[in-house]
C-alpha cells in the first residue's frame, strides 16, 4: 500500500479542495515558496497567484482580509507560520470571525480555516513551540482539529474546508515527516472528527490528541510488556468535543490519564478532566490525572526542551500512578 | 460645482433622519431603555450621508463602533434598526448585535465592531472577493484607528494589492476620552496614507456638500483600481457614548463645537440657494413622523427568545 | 390483575438472599421480561423479572437487604389499577431503611473511589468493613471485587458445611461399577455427530433412564422430569443449579440447556428456575481426572451419582483381551428410599446405555 506523510496529506488535502471548489484560497506568509515546511509547495505553479496569495507578515491583517474574503463567499485559508504567532492573529479570530454569525443574526457567515503548527521540534524556541489550542477551544464560534497523524490529516483539512464556520487546524511540526499508509481519497461528507482509537486496552484509558498519541502508544508498548493493557484515545477534533467514546472506554477500564503537550494549567485537560468527571463520576476507580508540559517558557537547549514535555517514560510512569 | 437642489434636499432628508434618530436614542438612554452603550453620530452625519451618498449598489460598506449614520445613510428600516438598540428580535441583527455590532447585508452595510480598527481589514478582503463586481468597499473608523497596528497593516496590504477600498476616517478630534494630540504626534491619519502611497484628501465634515464631492471624486479613484483614504473632520457633538460627561471638554469648546454642526449648515445652505422655508419644514415633518412610527414599532418589538441561538 | 413481585425459592440452603441492586424504581412502567431487580445468593445473583406488563409499586427491601423465600417486594398493577391490600403486603420488620433513599453508611467516611462505592452497592458491600489498597488506603474497585468474592466463598464454604452435614445424617449406602465406554466413545466422536454433546449430557440421559426404569428410585421422583443438581465448580467453592430432565429429552437439546446453564453458573447469573430444589445430584469428575469419588447426598436428595473419568484399559472377554474405554460410576442412595438391589439395579441400566447405546437418543 502507497504511503505519505503528513505533510503530503495536508498538501494534497488542499489540492484535492481547491480543484473541487474555485472558492477555496490560500494565503500566509511564504505560502507561495511552500512556507518553513514546504506543505504548499506546488500550489502556486498549479493553482496560480489569484488562489495562492504570498502575504506581508502582517498575522492580523491577513487573517482579517481573510474574514472579509470569507463573508464574500470566499473559502479562506490562512496559514499562521507558527502557532505562537496567532497571538498576532488572535482578535481578528476571536472577535470577528468566531462572532459574525450569530452578531450578525446569522446573515453572515465565515467559512474560514486558519493552518498553523504547534509543538517542539529540533529547538526551535520559546517563541516558535508552543501548543496554544487552550485559548482557541475557549472561544464559541471557532472549532479546532488537532490531526495525530496523515490520514487524520486529510480527512481534518478536508472536512474543515467544509464546514459554515472558522476551524483552526492545529498540525504538529514534529509530525510532518511521519509516514502513513494512506488510506482512500474518497472523501466521505458525513465524516466527523471525533476520537480515534490508537490501540485497544482493559487497564486505563489515556486520551490525547496530535503528536502525543504517538509518546502515548509508546508509552502502551513499553506499558505491555509489564502485562499493562493501556487503552488509547486520539481525539482529534478538539473543538467541539465529542467524548462518546472515550466515555465508553472509561466506562471499561474506570482509569483515566490525559496527555498533552501544552502546559499542563488551565490547559484542554482540565477541560477534559471536568467533562468525564461530570459524565463517567461512577465509575472512576482513581482520580483523573493529567500529564502537560512544564508551566515554563520552553527552554532552547535540546536537553532541557526535551525535558519539559511529556516523554513515553513519563507517560508509562503516569499510568502506573493512574493504576495504583 | 454645486449640486442640484433635489439632490441637495435629498443630503438634508438623510442627515435630518440620523440626527433626529440619534436624538430618540439618546431620549432613550436618558429614560434608561437601553441597553448596553451607545455611540451617537450626532455632529457626523455630514460625514455618514456625504460618503454614502457617493456609493452605488455594488458597494459594500463596513463600519465602527459609531455606526447608527452610515447603516442608516445606506438605507436600512430605521425601525429594525431602533430594535436592534433596544435588543429585541425584529432587529436587523435579531437582537443578538445590538448598538456596536450593527449588520444589515441587504443594504449592503457588512458591519460594525466594537473592536477600534476592527472592521479595517474584513473591508481588505471583502474588496479583493469582490473585484470581478467593480464594486468597492467603503469602512468608516474614527481617527483613534489610525493609531493601531491593524490600521497600518491594513493600508500597507490594501496599497501593495491595490485593493479597491475606500478609507474613511472621520476625524473629530477624540479618541474616545482623549484628544487627538495627546494621542498621535501626526494630527491628521491622512499623512499615514501618504507613506502607503495611498492617495488621499482631507474635507470638512460639516459641509456635506464638500464631502459628498470630494467621495464621487475618491470613489471614482478607487473603481479605477487601488484605495484611496479620504479624511473627513467632523465634529463630535455627543460624547464618547451617550451619557459620556464629557469632563475632558471645556464648555467654551463644546459650544463652539455646534458652529460646526452640518444639518444646521447644510439648511441654512438650502434656505440660502432659494429652497423655501415650507419644503425644509416638510422634509422635517415627514421625517419626523418617520422615527416616531419607527420608534413606537421598535417598542413594540417582542425580545428573542433563546432559540434564535441554535440558528448556527 | 397485579403480579405480586416475590423472593423465588434460591435453592438448596440459603433460604433467601441479599438484594444486589434494584433496576426499576417505584412507578416505573415495565414489560414483560423487564429485569427488576437482581438478588444474590450464596450460590449466584439471580435477575427477577416482570411476568405482566404494568407500573411497579409498593416497593419493600433496600438494597443490601437480605429477604426471605417467597417474601414480596413489591407489585406490578396496571394503571388504575388500586394497590394490593395492606395485609397481603409482608410488613417489612422496623428499622428498614427505605428503598428509595440513598444509603449513607454512617460513622467516619470512607475513602473509596467513585467506582468502588457503585460496586459497593451493587454487590451489597459495606465499605466500612473493606480495606483499600488504593493510594492513602483508598478502597478501589479491586478491592470491593475480592471482598465481594471473599464473601461469596465464605457463604458457599458455609452453604457446604451445611448441606455436607445435612446430607450425611440422611442414611445412605454406596455402589461402585466399572462402566465399558467404548461404543458411546465412539458415537460421540463420529463424523457428523451433533457438536457440543459431551459425557455429561449423556451422563444426564443415563441417570434419569436408570431412575425411571429403577421401580424404588422411579417412586422417588416428584415427577417423570428430574430436577438434577449439577455439581459445578466455581471460584471459591461449587454450586448445584438444577436442571429439568425428562427421559425423552434427546442429548442435543440436554447439551444446550446444560452448557447454558453451566455458563450461568459460572458467571454468578443464574437465573431463577436454575436454583429449584434438586432430587439428585449429578458430579462429573472425570474431565479433572479423577477415577473414582463418592458424592455425598445434599438435603431433599435420593440419589448422587458421581462420575470418574474416561480412559483406556483392557477388556478380557472369553479369555482374549482387547483394549477399549473404562468410566467408573459411583452412587450414593438414601437407604430410606432404596435397597443395594436397587442401586445394582440403577448402575445396571446406566452400564447397558454406555455399553450397548441402548437408550440413548439424540433428538
Amino acid at each position: 500500500m502507497a504511503e505519505w506523510t503528513y505533510a503530503e496529506a495536508i498538501r494534497q488535502a488542499l489540492t484535492d479542495a481547491m480543484a473541487e471548489d474555485d472558492a477555496v484560497l490560500l494565503l500566509g506568509e511564504d505560502v507561495a515558496l511552500g512556507g518553513p515546511f514546504g506543505v504548499t509547495r506546488g500550489l502556486r505553479e498549479r493553482f496560480g497567484a489569484g488562489r495562492v496569495l504570498n502575504t506581508p507578515i502582517s498575522e492580523a491583517a491577513i487573517t482579517g482580509f481573510a474574514v472579509g474574503a470569507a463573508l464574500a463567499g470566499r473559502r479562506p485559508v490562512v496559514e499562521i507560520m507558527f502557532m505562537d504567532f496567532i497571538t498576532l492573529a488572535l482578535d481578528m479570530l476571536a472577535n470577528q470571525a468566531a462572532k459574525l454569525a450569530l452578531l450578525s443574526g446569522f446573515q453572515q457567515a465565515v467559512p474560514l480555516v486558519v493552518r498553523t503548527q504547534a509543538g517542539i521540534y529540533h529547538s526551535a524556541g520559546a517563541q516558535h513551540s508552543q501548543s496554544l489550542e487552550a485559548w482557541l477551544v475557549h472561544v464559541p464560534g471557532l472549532a479546532v482539529v488537532a490531526p495525530g497523524v496523515a490520514n487524520d490529516a486529510y480527512r481534518a483539512v478536508r472536512w474543515a474546508l467544509r464546514q459554515p464556520g472558522p476551524v483552526v487546524v492545529m498540525e504538529h511540526k514534529g509530525l510532518y515527516g511521519r509516514r502513513q499508509a494512506r488510506e482512500a481519497l474518497e472523501w466521505d461528507p458525513q465524516w466527523r472528527p471525533g476520537p480515534q482509537l490508537r490501540r485497544p486496552g482493559r487497564d486505563a484509558t489515556v486520551v490525547t490528541y496530535s503528536a502525543m498519541g504517538e509518546t502515548a502508544l509508546a508509552a502502551a508498548s513499553a506499558l505491555e510488556r509489564d502485562g499493562i493493557s493501556v487503552e488509547v484515545w486520539d481525539l482529534l477534533g478538539l473543538s467541539p468535543l465529542n467524548l462518546e467514546p472515550v466515555l465508553e472506554s472509561v466506562r471499561r477500564t474506570h482509569r483515566v490519564l490525559i496527555v498533552h503537550e501544552a502546559v499542563v494549567t488551565g490547559g484542554l485537560g482540565a477541560e477534559l478532566a471536568a467533562r468525564l468527571q461530570s459524565e463517567v463520576f461512577d465509575d472512576l476507580d482513581a482520580p483523573i490525572f493529567r500529564l502537560g508540559g512544564r508551566p515554563v517558557a520552553i527552554p532552547f537547549s535540546p536537553p532541557l526542551e526535551r525535558a519539559v514535555i511529556p516523554s513515553a517514560e513519563a507517560v508509562a510512569e503516569a499510568v502506573r500512578t493512574v493504576l495504583a | 460645482m454645486a449640486i442640484r437642489v433635489e439632490d441637495g434636499i435629498a443630503l438634508y432628508r438623510a442627515m435630518f433622519l440620523i440626527r433626529r434618530f440619534e436624538e430618540t436614542v439618546a431620549e432613550w438612554v436618558r429614560a434608561g431603555l437601553v441597553p448596553g452603550f451607545v455611540h451617537l453620530a450626532i455632529g457626523q452625519e455630514g460625514a455618514a450621508v456625504g460618503v454614502v451618498h457617493a456609493l452605488d449598489g455594488r458597494d459594500v460598506v463596513f463600519s465602527g463602533h459609531r455606526a447608527h449614520g452610515h447603516l442608516l445613510a445606506r438605507g436600512a428600516d430605521p425601525a429594525r434598526v431602533l430594535a436592534e438598540i433596544l435588543g429585541r428580535a425584529e432587529g436587523v441583527c435579531r437582537g443578538l448585535g445590538g448598538s456596536m455590532h450593527l449588520v444589515d447585508t441587504a443594504v449592503g452595510f457588512w458591519g460594525a465592531t466594537g473592536v477600534v480598527g476592527g472592521t479595517i481589514p474584513l473591508a481588505l478582503g471583502a474588496a479583493w472577493a469582490r473585484q470581478a463586481t467593480g464594486g468597492v468597499v467603503a469602512v468608516f473608523f474614527g481617527d483613534g484607528a489610525s493609531t493601531t497596528g491593524i490600521f497600518h497593516e491594513s493600508l500597507n496590504l490594501a496599497s501593495l494589492w491595490r485593493l479597491p477600498v475606500l478609507f474613511c476616517c472621520e476625524n473629530n478630534g477624540y479618541a474616545e476620552f482623549t484628544a487627538r494630540a495627546e494621542q498621535s504626534p501626526v494630527a491628521y491619519a491622512r499623512r499615514f496614507a501618504e507613506v502607503y502611497g495611498i492617495p488621499s484628501a482631507g474635507v470638512d465634515g460639516s459641509d456635506v456638500e464638500a464631502v459628498f464631492e470630494a467621495a464621487r471624486a475618491a470613489v471614482a479613484e478607487v473603481r479605477a483600481g487601488g484605495p484611496y483614504f479620504l479624511e473627513v473632520e467632523v465634529a463630535r457633538l455627543s460624547g464618547h457614548y451617550e451619557g459620556d460627561p464629557q469632563g475632558y471638554r471645556s464648555a467654551e469648546e463644546q459650544a463652539r463645537q455646534w458652529a460646526r454642526d452640518p444639518v444646521r449648515r447644510w439648511r441654512d445652505a438650502l434656505a440660502e440657494r432659494g429652497v423655501a422655508e415650507e419644503a425644509l419644514a416638510a422634509v422635517e415633518e415627514e421625517v419626523a413622523r418617520q422615527v416616531e412610527a419607527a420608534r413606537e414599532q421598535a417598542q413594540k418589538a417582542p425580545w428573542p427568545d433563546l432559540t434564535v441561538l441554535n440558528h448556527g | 390483575m397485579a403480579e405480586a413481585i416475590r423472593v423465588p425459592r434460591l435453592g438448596l440452603g440459603s433460604g433467601g438472599g441479599r438484594i444486589a441492586a434494584w433496576h426499576r424504581r417505584a412507578g416505573d412502567a415495565v414489560t414483560p421480561g423487564a429485569v427488576l431487580l437482581e438478588l444474590e445468593t450464596d450460590k449466584a445473583t439471580i435477575e427477577v423479572t416482570a411476568e405482566q406488563a404494568g407500573i411497579l409499586t409498593g416497593v419493600v427491601g433496600a438494597e443490601g437487604e437480605w429477604v426471605e423465600e417467597g417474601a414480596v417486594l413489591g407489585w406490578i398493577v396496571q394503571p388504575g389499577e388500586a394497590p394490593p391490600q395492606a395485609e397481603e403486603r409482608p410488613n417489612p420488620p422496623a428499622g428498614r431503611p427505605d428503598p428509595q433513599a440513598p444509603r449513607e453508611p454512617s460513622g467516619p467516611r470512607v475513602r473509596a473511589s467513585p467506582y468502588a462505592r457503585r460496586l459497593g452497592r451493587e454487590l451489597g458491600v459495606d465499605l466500612r468493613e473493606v480495606k483499600g489498597s488504593g493510594p492513602g488506603g483508598r478502597v478501589v474497585a479491586r478491592d470491593v471485587e475480592q471482598a465481594a468474592q471473599s464473601r461469596r466463598t465464605q457463604r458457599m464454604r458455609a452453604a457446604v458445611a451445611r448441606v455436607t452435614a445435612e446430607g450425611a445424617a440422611v442414611p445412605s449406602f454406596w455402589a461402585a461399577r466399572r462402566v465399558e465406554m467404548a461404543s458411546v466413545r465412539a458415537l460421540l466422536e463420529r463424523e457428523g455427530a451433533p457438536r457440543g454433546v459431551g459425557w455429561t449430557d449423556c451422563l444426564l440421559q443415563a441417570l434419569v433412564l436408570g431412575i425411571a426404569q429403577t421401580p424404588a428410585l422411579a417412586r422417588a421422583r416428584r415427577q417423570p422430569a428430574v430436577q438434577v443438581g449439577l455439581a459445578v465448580a466455581v471460584p471459591g467453592g461449587l454450586v448445584l443449579p438444577v436442571l429439568s430432565v425428562e427421559p425423552r429429552t434427546g442429548l442435543a437439546a440436554l447439551a444446550q440447556a446444560r452448557r447454558g446453564l453451566v455458563e450461568r453458573a459460572r458467571a454468578g447469573r443464574l437465573l431463577p428456575q436454575d436454583v429449584g430444589s434438586p432430587e439428585v445430584i449429578l458430579s462429573n469428575l472425570g474431565g479433572m481426572g479423577v477415577d473414582r469419588f463418592l458424592a455425598l447426598l445434599a438435603p431433599g436428595t435420593f440419589l448422587a451419582l458421581a462420575a470418574g473419568r474416561v480412559q483406556e484399559g483392557v477388556a478380557v472377554t472369553q479369555g482374549a483381551m482387547r483394549a477399549t474405554w473404562w468410566a467408573e460410576f459411583t452412587v450414593t442412595v438414601d437407604h430410606r428410599v432404596a435397597d443395594g438391589a436397587d442401586a445394582a439395579r440403577f448402575l445396571d441400566v446406566v452400564a447397558q446405555y454406555f455399553e450397548t447405546g441402548q437408550g440413548l437418543h439424540w433428538e
